[in-house]
């Protein structure tokens, strides 16, 4: 059971899950736990010898019942690939599975924000390399999210309507468009190649798209990932998370636009950018790009990568 | 304590988490009794270890 204490001088929760040291880490193909389980081969985490998609409770969690859940989201039964290789149709079921992880642990009573979420890349923290996500449902409600709150309040509406709008408008970092979504390298990103992929309806969660809106959102993820990979020519790592509307005790959804946010550590083929001096201690980021230029490269990426 | 009963007791925590999800929470069934979501069929099991896994596939609704 891990153990919340809450940092007075960060004025945030520090979540201790002792147990997660013990977890797998970077196992060969052969033992790898999110492999269907073949005859003859290791008990896997799914004892099926084919699956699509598998959703189970995390062996190592950081959160648990009756204070939160940790989930694992497996993308496909092959062991190689990525969010970017899967079938289209197999990146759009993916949609409706998080639609389905976000209702259900969202109407939980002990659940205040899930967030649906992806490390990819050993630079990243990965320990396991078959194509996955994961969820995180917090038993309260994390700093990242209640800061989006304040920008709405400071907005006086839509904080994430109101940047899509000035992104639109100015067009220099939009990378990507279709019908449904927009993705752009932010007008104050962090990361070098920082991407927020927003639906251009307001939207507070996954709960109100239609079918289209979740096939746009998709495709939209697979492009940017190919755009990624086809940047420097090698797999893109990246921290991919879906902001969504907190929810409330009611399961009612409470604020929030939903978007993906991508935070990749690389500024650079072979640099990257690590969290140090000013970002630790003060909470300011310094970055080596500027945002302009990361974009007109990762859409040249994305063109390429299509 | 007079709110805790015998059969909350016999509760696993999975089955505590369970009874704590709303019912707007809960998925269309077709006909046959299929939980689904969109066009995904959803399969319930729980591991050996009490853990639950959920199984989603692509299937047309059964008639």
């Amino acid at each position: 059971m891990s153990e919340e204490r809450f940092n007075e001088l960060r004025g945030e929760q520090v979540v201790y899950a002792i147990h997660r040291q013990e977890r797998t880490f970077l196992p060969t193909r052969e033992h790898c736990p999110l492999c269907p389980t073949r005859a003859g081969g290791d008990a896997t985490e799914i004892p099926r010898e084919a699956f699509e998609i598998a959703v189970f409770e995390n062996r190592f969690p950081a959160f648990e019942g009756p204070r939160g859940a940790a989930e694992v989201i497996v993308y496909t039964d092959e062991h190689e690939g990525s969010l970017a290789t899967l079938p289209p149709e197999r990146a759009e079921a993916l949609m409706w599975v998080w639609r389905h992880r976000y209702s259900e642990l969202g109407a939980r009573e002990d659940v205040r924000y899930v967030m649906i979420f992806e490390n990819r890349g050993v630079e990243v923290g990965v320990t396991l390399h078959h194509p996955h996500g994961q969820v995180y449902a917090f038993p309260f409600l994390p700093p990242v999210p209640e800061r989006e709150l304040q920008a709405d309040a400071r907005a006086g509406g839509c904080a994430v309507c109101a940047l899509l709008a000035a992104e639109l408008g100015d067009g220099r970092r939009v990378v990507y468009e279709d019908d449904g979504v927009v993705c752009f390298v932010p007008f104050a990103a962090r990361w070098a190649f920082e991407v927020h992929v927003v639906v251009r309806e307001h939207r507070a969660s996954l709960l109100e798209f239609d079918a289209a809106e979740l096939r746009s959102l998709a495709a939209a993820l697979q492009a940017l990932v190919r755009g990624y990979d086809a940047l420097f020519a090698r797999p893109f790592p990246y921290v991919m998370v879906v902001h969504q509307a907190p929810t409330g005790a009611s399961g009612a959804a409470v604020g929030g636009h939903v978007h993906v946010e991508f935070y990749p550590p690389l500024r650079d083929a072979d640099k990257l950018k690590y969290l140090a001096g000013s970002e630790q201690g003060a909470g300011t980021f310094i970055a080596d790009t500027i945002p302009e230029e990361s974009a007109a490269a990762l859409r040249e990426a994305i063109a390429h990568g299509a | 304590m007079a709110s805790e009963t015998p059969q909350e007791k016999r509760d696993s925590p999975a089955e505590r988490r369970s009874s704590r999800i709303s019912p707007s929470a809960r998925q269309a069934r077709d006909p046959a009794g299929d939980e689904r979501v969109g066009p995904l069929a959803i399969e319930h099991l729980r591991k050996d270890d009490g853990r639950a896994l959920l199984l989603y596939e692509r299937r047309a609704p059964r008639r």
